[in-house]
């Protein structure tokens, strides 16, 4: 390989580390609070048990969506219920979102946790309500 | 190449293995009708207290701290009981799990995580560890008892009255028409159930018996008459008669079982 193409392939991977860097660099974390609905299900029915969830109650709701903290998942770890839900996340802001969904009538409903970084599905548990009482 | 008509009985068994493995590993069973949910129980009771056979409606009827809530395997059992084994829960949970404060009509006790199958019937056990309003209690493994006073000056009243202004019924002792406190052994009475109630220790103790049934309001003593056993009508003014009471609604409150089936689809 002559001298001529060294330099060459040289200054493109040079050229292409810096936009790499430069890109990363650049690229502001999501701002959470305004993702829309329809985004929001779209992940939501990469889970099946979402999916099913969503397929099976056409007229449910988001009942609340969270932006989770690194104090909301420290409280979440320690506090009485749905520990599940927050175990084994990372110590990071503005990255899990905590989706309710209910139905209208408020029995059954899925938690699920989204990591918006990598738009997957971390955890997804379904709940049902019963009353008791008289 | 083999055909596969000709395939040996043995590698056919095999190969059907081999299908089997794949399956399974491919569909685990917890597709196959099982789901990890939390299941809450809301409180929807709204019939109030009722003190002396009047509801009151400033006071509603609670759940108090430390019930335990929890799913069993099956339906209820026949007449209530214990029968019927917990759900192992998911990890980081326990089932059942334990309230740390009271829960009151609209409130919901919150199980935790469990892997159900879909329309099967479990039943939910809740345990009471005392009745909601009591002045104090002594709870059992049987039944609780309700340790209830009444200080009006000038209108000391017997247990059948004092029970009756909370909406129970003495708890007889000995032969069942003795009207004393039922302590229960040496460990109450004096040291347990009047020092809970007055809400401090007594500064003395007349007999060695357990069974007291008196404080003073002015000297914080404790003691019995000696016709304890039968003096239902005891009516000084300057000390506080501990009765003992059958609990709120039911004589056996600790316990309370009902079923529910899961439904085909979350």
């Amino acid at each position: 390989m002559s001298i001529f193409k060294k330099i060459i392939i040289f200054v493109v991977i040079i050229f292409l580390v810096f936009s790499f860097v430069f890109l990363l660099k650049d690229r502001k974390p999501e701002d959470l609070s305004v993702a829309s609905d329809s985004r929001i299900i779209t992940l939501l029915k990469k889970n099946e048990d979402n999916n099913n969830y969503i397929n099976n109650h056409a007229d449910y709701i988001i009942k609340e969506r969270s932006i989770l903290t690194q104090q909301a998942i420290i409280d979440g770890q320690n506090g009485q219920n749905f520990k599940e839900v927050y175990q084994g996340l990372e110590m990071e802001d503005n990255r899990y979102l905590k989706v309710d969904l209910i139905n209208p009538a408020g029995d059954r409903g899925m938690i699920t946790v989204l990591d918006m970084k990598t738009g997957e599905v971390l955890k997804a548990y379904g709940t049902i309500l019963v009353t008791s009482g008289g | 190449m083999r055909n596969y008509k000709n395939m040996s009985n043995s590698f056919k068994r095999n190969l059907l293995f081999v299908v089997l493995f794949i399956s399974l590993a491919f569909f685990p069973l917890a597709r196959a009708g099982a789901t990890n949910v939390y299941v809450g129980v809301q409180i929807i009771s709204t019939e109030p207290l009722k003190i002396g056979g009047v509801a009151d409606p400033g006071k509603l009827w609670c759940l108090p701290t430390n019930t335990t809530m929890g799913l069993v395997t099956g339906a209820t059992p026949a007449g209530g009981g214990t029968g019927g084994t917990y759900i192992t829960p998911q990890a980081l949970t326990s089932n059942p799990v334990t309230t740390v404060a009271p829960t009151c009509p609209g409130g919901t006790i919150w199980s935790g995580l469990l892997n159900l199958t879909i329309n099967t019937t479990y039943t939910i056990r809740m345990i009471m560890p005392a009745p909601t309003f009591c002045s104090g209690y002594q709870a059992s493994w049987t039944d609780s008892t309700c340790y209830e006073t009444w200080d009006v000056v000038g209108q000391n009243k017997n247990c059948n009255e004092i029970c009756a202004r909370y909406g129970q019924t003495p708890r007889l002792g000995g032969t069942g028409t003795q009207c004393y406190s039922y302590p229960g052994n040496a460990d109450h009475g004096c040291n347990y159930i009047i020092k809970g109630v007055k809400g401090s220790a007594c500064t003395s103790c007349t007999a060695s018996a357990s069974n007291y049934s008196y404080y003073s309001k002015t000297t914080g003593a404790c003691f019995y008459p000696a016709n304890y056993y039968s003096d239902c009508t005891w009516s000084d003014p300057s000390q506080v008669r501990v009765c003992a009471c059958l609990p709120i609604y039911s004589t056996t409150l600790g316990n309370f079982n009902f079923s529910f089936t899961t439904p085909g689809t979350l």
